[in-house]
């Protein structure tokens, strides 16, 4: 009988792996093969088989945030009717606008006719960050908790589907492990009960393939989708016939076959990691169950977010649950929300929209806060663009929007060792380019992995024994001007 | 530019840095190529050495440079760190001017060490002018062991083994394990038993369990030669070819999709080439032709973009040759679905066939000298273009052909004939049809006309009769003020007249009818299915230029001439042709592909040995299977590695001898549980295989065996891809979640459609690779995900319920529970359950039982069994091979 005790030797080594954020590598073999006359070879240490896991790792340096909930409105936001007041519109409202370089997405209908935003922008808070109220007299309660960054710019990105992929994967191009994956890999998570990476769609899922996969990732990176309708996480939930006991009756048969099979072979890490994911999946079912309990909030926080009333109760749903998640430790929670797209009657679209999601995502922080949650939880609010200052005619009859702009467009965060009331960077004077304190893609993956206390120069995965990163070296600087 | 800066900080690397310097060096001489050098080249070299312009006129590529200084001066000073000028710039950190990239302080020590040794070197270093931008291979490098010639050994005698058995009987392999195994105080464990060798080895050949009366007649058989034989009969079997195609298509990176952008478009037709190698493998062709025809199949044949359909339609085998060439046309392709940057897209498609290429065949990471030179290896940024000029006919940048254009038609005689036949016929229809409706409109002009004054009539008829285009403006003018009708009337849009007369439904028919007649028989015209090919056209021939820093709109002024890797073998050796007055086409892949092959090669039989040696241990010997340079992980048996290669390849290259080699050692033989506490102690991660590894099974296997357990597979071979679906809850199920008349979805998951975007949910759940553009490697993972698809997917409960009904109809309905169970556990798991193993499953079914009784379900027993039967699959008796 070997005196190797799966115990001691399984969870040492799983101790050894929650230490190293990168990987394992051994030194043993080396010593192993000294004698050997490895032809030319200089010695070195081999590559132990690598394994993953969702155990939370150490960070290089100490981390502000821990965890993430990103609330993104696919589809381009505008920026200039919510965030970012020119004045220089209205006096220009109805010329040409005299600058160069719009790039359209529907030449079809392009104007160079500036359209002014609405007059409804005030300074709030003590921060006196200026908004757009009549949109957002929710969020206009709580700048005092946020940093509006004004200057966000995608280098060569046109379209949602790029512009979904540049602010989720970095590239434009489809195929990269997605920011929550990259989360997910880099630090673990804090429960071992509920998925890290959570994607909570409303109310539908965005154009493109899923913004939530982990890619060359390994799949335990990938992020879980948490969907309206039931099954709301696919195979979470037993199928009829094996509801309450019969499940647990199977658990507990699966348990005791697999203890005399490991009994038979000691000291394989990956037969007890197995029986403890068995165990894992029971609770999770439980925990996630528990979770997506929305009866278990009180009455107050129904209210405050919006649960009550039809117009925001399915967005409220989701920043209830996020922040449910949040608590019970997921890492990383984004919440799709597809419909920002207004290329027609904007105004009114705009409105809309706000109607239906303003309340609960200011709740969201108002909450976080209370709970002592948001030092520690970076919020994010925004899509992949803006929109142009110009009209967008779709004919007669049709009331004006605006065309695509990834040239400049505003997003805000809150949260996780994010400066309170601030506002950073700025576009030109038709709010057409970001040229103050530009924000791309890259800088803003980098800002968020330095909050979550990992560098983008080194966190990397070898695909193919080539590393891939969420930043690519030398492209991503953090932002140090919105960090507290 | 990507590559350079990260691979720099890879926390991995400066443990080797650390290693092979520091350490090893504390008390020893150092020398400028050993401990020196690779700092530099990390480091410096990019700016000193290796572009055109020389920074600050310094080049550090060679000591002897060094000494020459720059600028600025000397840079050292031979014996005095301190004063010496680049000893400050990098102690300062002025130097490298890349923050992100500074030297560790024991670099930086190093360096001084070596300046106050007097700067040393460990021997001559090349003479001559040695220009800036010119890239140099140091003997050290050249000698790394993947690039030195594989070489046979003489076979280890250990004595223990020669006590067994004579020396001819000795599998060569176990010589090999046995002299480490022994150097290390350690033993090979014990022979397994032998349900656990037809398991083990019928996983490995098959990919399958092994059928129970298969498992019956090799415990039956006493002869000597049962084992052999059984081995035999796995490698006989048809799905050995489905099994190790799996592997090589994971490194050939196939996918049933374009990928590339989000529109993913299907590849409807890219499966024959899976056939092409599923046969292949079957057949056991040998691998040096299975490579020549997958890289150069089209110039075997003499083939040309003009010629190859001709080609295809006339000889089957030249179309097997064309087909072969699909491996050409596997990287993602975003060409065909109007990109945004053509000219990116087309290069993008290039450089990741050059990428799959290279991690493919030649196990090193070519792809990070696409903008520079190599950072650690030996590669020169000219190297990946060489490579891509290899393959650059076929994709000519210039005059790009779009996926679609870019095949064969694959149309059966009697199909070709049947085409022609209907193609005929509908051409009388249609022809009739335009015929009866030129009449209806003559009829209709005639009416028309009847409804002009007298005093026009004639004049309008005229001009309406007047061809359009001959109407005189007079004419054509009259009828557009006055007659606006006859103006338009035309065939085309006779159904807006017909419109304003009774009849006009009737009309209409006269013509409408033919023309059905001849749509019903136009979509009885069999359509082609297509071969995805690599062709040439000898008309036009892309050159080929290194782009500086990648960027393809800074091609540099000298052309490159197609070849392998600078490193190996000399330049006589390793270029070819840019054109063989032999061929039609140019041959450049053909001579490629048979230097690839020639049987001098250093890398191409070591990579693919060591991927087979990892599917039978589960563990390669070289464990980065993708790099074999200078960052490789050291070979655990290097000279089993080398010794096998070479006789796989003195031997025709066939995979099958291979796997008969390996899998009758004693090695292969061993069990997997550990009896050894000193092996617990010395070799806990089994690298020196004193006993077999325990494995998981890969995702395709683990759906395979569930559905040949559950009696479901569906055993059909070959064929198109099964389309997946995406289901609201996000799950990507195989099919459309029903099960079709045809039970396509219930073949095995080779044949599954790999959707670059659409991964099947439960195949991904265990690690199923993303095609980026290639895995050449998979990772295993163990989490709740996977529990949580065993335990409540649909697919399980599916095959959980064939699963007992298949039980019950083996056993029959009067068994007892006892016998039902003995049933399953054989079926699921080949042997006998043991007691304690026993009781808990009866205590199962008894439970089970009663609560579905209590619940009144239709079947309280059936329930009950598929309940258990559903916990076997979740086993990791049954998940694991031992």
């Amino acid at each position: 009988m070997s005196h190797r005790s799966v115990n001691s030797s399984d969870s040492s080594r799983r101790h050894f792996l929650a230490q190293s954020a990168f990987g394992v590598s051994s030194l043993a073999l080396a010593t192993l093969l000294k004698d050997e006359q490895l032809l030319a070879a200089p010695e070195k240490p081999t590559l132990e088989e690598i394994t993953y896991d969702l155990l939370p790792k150490k960070t290089k340096h100490p981390a502000r945030a821990k965890s993430m909930i990103s609330i993104f409105c696919g589809g381009g936001p505008s920026h200039l009717d919510l965030f970012d007041r020119k004045p220089l519109l209205d006096e220009y409202a109805g010329k040409r606008f005299p600058g160069d370089g719009i790039k359209y997405d529907n030449a079809g209908q392009a104007t160079s006719i500036i359209m002014p935003a609405p007059n409804t922008f005030q300074k709030c808070g003590e921060s006196g960050m200026e908004i757009n109220t009549a949109m957002l007299p929710h969020l206009g309660k709580v700048v005092d908790d946020i940093t509006l960054i004004r200057s966000m710019q995608l280098p060569n990105i046109r379209n949602h589907v790029a512009g979904m992929r540049a602010m989720t994967t970095g590239r434009g191009r489809e195929g990269w492990p997605s920011l929550g994956s990259w989360l997910t890999y880099g630090l673990g998570a804090e429960t071992q009960n509920l998925p890290a990476f959570v994607a909570i769609t409303i109310p539908k899922n965005p154009v493109g393939s899923p913004y939530w996969d982990s890619r060359q990732l390994p799949s335990i990176y990938q992020g879980t989708v948490v969907s309206k309708t039931e099954p709301r996480i696919a195979n979470l939930n037993p199928i009829t016939q094996l509801k309450g006991k019969p499940q647990g009756n199977q658990l507990d048969l699966l348990k005791e076959l697999n203890q005399i099979h490991l009994g038979r072979h000691p000291g394989e890490h990956d037969l007890s990691a197995r029986i403890a994911s068995y165990e894992l999946a029971a609770r999770m079912q439980t925990a996630a169950s528990e979770a997506l309990d929305l009866t278990k909030e009180t009455e107050a926080t129904h209210k405050m977010y919006g649960v009550d009333d039809p117009v925001t109760k399915e967005f409220a749903d989701a920043c209830i649950l996020a922040r449910r998640f949040v608590e019970r430790g997921v890492r990383f929670v984004q919440i799709w929300n597809y419909g920002w797209d207004m290329h027609e009657n904007i105004f009114e679209s705009l409105q809309r929209r706000c109607d239906a999601s303003d309340k609960p995502c200011a709740a969201l922080v108002t909450d976080l806060k209370k709970r002592g949650l948001l030092d520690s939880t970076i919020v994010q609010w925004g899509g992949e663009m803006g929109r142009l200052p110009v009209v967008q005619d779709r004919g007669a009859g049709k009331k004006p929007g605006r065309d695509h702009n990834t040239e400049g467009f505003s997003i805000w965060m809150a949260g996780g060792g994010i400066k309170e009331g601030h506002i950073y960077g700025a576009t030109d004077d038709f709010g057409h380019r970001a040229v103050e304190d530009v924000v791309t893609q890259h800088d803003f993956h980098a800002t968020l992995l330095h909050q979550f206390g990992l560098n983008s120069e080194e966190l990397h995965y070898d695909h193919n024994a080539q590393p891939v990163s969420l930043v690519e070296p030398g492209q991503g600087k953090v932002a140090t001007g919105i960090l507290k | 530019m990507y590559y350079r800066a990260i691979a720099l900080l890879l926390p991995g690397f400066l443990t080797c840095f650390a290693w092979g310097s520091s350490a090893a060096a504390a008390d020893s001489q150092l020398t400028f190529e050993k401990d020196i050098r690779p700092i530099f080249k990390a480091y410096c070299f990019h700016c000193h050495g290796e572009e055109k312009e020389l920074s600050g006129a310094l080049d550090v590529r060679l000591q002897r440079l060094i000494m020459r200084g720059g600028e600025s001066g000397e840079a050292i000073v031979p014996g005095k760190h301190a004063e010496s000028l680049l000893f400050q710039h990098v102690e300062s950190g002025e130097m490298p001017p890349d923050e992100k990239l500074r030297l560790k302080p024991d670099e930086v020590a190093l360096i001084a060490r070596w300046i106050d040794q007097g700067a040393p070197t460990a021997g001559p270093e090349p003479k001559g002018d040695i220009k800036p931008g010119d890239f140099l291979i140091t003997e050290d490098e050249r000698s790394h062991w993947a690039f030195r010639p594989i070489q046979k050994a003489v076979l280890p005698v250990v004595g223990e083994l020669a006590k067994e058995k004579t020396q001819t009987e000795i599998n060569p392999v176990d010589t090999f394990i046995a002299r480490k195994l022994k150097a290390n105080g350690l033993w090979f464990s014990e022979e397994a038993d032998r349900l656990t060798l037809i398991r083990r080895a019928a996983y490995d050949l098959t990919g399958l369990p092994p059928a129970p009366k298969d498992v019956d007649a090799f415990l039956a058989d006493q002869s000597p030669a049962a084992y052999e034989k059984m081995i035999n009969r796995l490698l006989e079997s048809p799905h050995y070819g489905e099994r190790w195609a799996r592997h090589w298509l994971d490194v050939a990176g196939y996918a049933d999709s374009e990928g590339y952008d989000d529109k993913d478009l299907v590849r409807p037709d890219a499966w024959h080439y899976r056939d092409y190698v599923i046969r292949s493998l079957n057949a056991d062709k040998p691998w040096d032709q299975l490579i020549i025809e997958q890289l150069a199949g089209d110039e075997l044949v003499k083939a040309t973009h003009a010629s190859a359909q001709k080609l295809v339609e006339e000889d089957a085998a030249a179309c097997d040759m064309l087909t072969a060439t699909g491996f050409l046309r596997l990287a993602p392709d975003g060409t065909g679905s109007s990109p945004m940057d053509v000219a990116l897209a087309r290069n993008q498609v290039i450089t990741e066939s050059v990428k799959i290429l290279s991690s493919s065949l030649l196990g090193m990471t070519v792809g990070c000298a696409e903008c520079h030179h190599h950072r650690f290896d030996p590669i020169p940024q000219q190297d990946f273009y060489r490579l891509r000029a290899v393959i650059a006919p076929v994709y000519d940048a210039e005059k790009w052909r779009v996926p679609a254009n870019r095949r064969a038609a694959l149309l059966s005689k009697e199909d070709k004939a049947r085409a022609a036949e209907l193609a005929a016929k509908v051409k009388v229809l249609d022809e009739q049809h335009n015929k009866v409706k030129a009449e209806v409109t003559q009829l209709i002009a005639e009416r028309v006309l009847k409804e002009i004054p007298e005093a026009e009539k004639e004049r309008a008829k005229t001009a309406y009769e007047t061809e359009r285009k001959l109407r005189t403006d007079e004419q054509a003018e009259f009828l557009k003020k006055k007659y606006p009708m006859l103006d338009l009337l035309a065939p085309g849009n006779l159904h807006l007249f017909l419109a304003r007369y009774k009849d006009g439904d009737d009309l209409k028919k006269r013509f409408e009818d033919v023309k059905a007649e001849a749509d019903q028989l136009r979509a009885q015209i069999p359509q082609p299915e297509f071969i995805r090919i690599a062709t040439e056209d000898p008309q036009h021939l892309p050159d080929t230029f290194v782009f500086y820093r990648g960027d393809i709109s800074s091609p540099e002024a000298d052309k490159i001439v197609p070849g392998g890797l600078t490193v190996i073998g000399s330049e006589a050796e390793n270029t070819f042709s840019l054109d063989d007055p032999e061929l039609p086409t140019t041959g450049r892949r053909l001579a490629y592909a048979r230097y690839l092959t020639n049987g001098k090669h250093p890398l191409v039989a070591r990579v693919l040995m060591n991927r087979f040696w990892m599917h039978h241990f589960g563990q390669a010997i070289v464990d980065s299977t993708g790099d074999f340079g200078s960052r490789s992980a050291t070979p655990t048996h290097p000279e089993l590695l080398d010794w096998l290669a070479a006789d796989f390849m003195e031997h025709g290259w066939q995979l099958k001898r291979i796997h008969r080699l390996i899998m009758t050692s004693r090695t292969y033989r061993q069990t997997s549980t550990s009896q050894s506490e000193k092996a617990a102690s010395v070799d806990a991660d089994n690298r020196l295989l004193g006993r077999m590894n325990m494995r998981r099974l890969e995702a395709e296997a683990i759906r395979d065996a569930i559905l040949a357990v559950s009696g479901e597979l569906n055993q059909d071979q070959f064929g198109e891809p099964i389309p997946v679906s995406l289901s609201d809850s996000g799950i990507i199920t195989v099919g459309a979640g029903k099960i079709s008349k045809d039970r396509r979805e219930l073949k095995r998951s080779i044949y599954i459609q790999v959707r670059r975007t659409q991964p099947v949910t439960m195949l991904n759940a265990f690690d199923a690779p993303s095609m980026e553009p290639n895995c050449e490697r998979r990772v295993f993972s163990t989490v709740a995900t996977q529990s949580l698809a065993l335990l409540n997917s649909e697919f399980m409960r599916n095959q959980s319920v064939a699963f007992a009904k298949r039980v019950l109809a083996s056993a029959g309905k009067e068994a007892d529970d006892a016998a039902l169970i003995k049933t399953a556990w054989k079926m699921a798991l080949s042997n006998e359950p043991s007691e304690t193993e026993m009781r808990a499953l009866q205590k199962h079914m008894q439970l089970q039982l009663s609560e579905y009784q209590t619940r009144k379900v239709k079947d309280p027993r059936q329930e009950a069994l598929t309940s258990l039967c559903h916990v076997l699959f979740g086993t990791n008796q049954f998940l694991y091979v031992e």
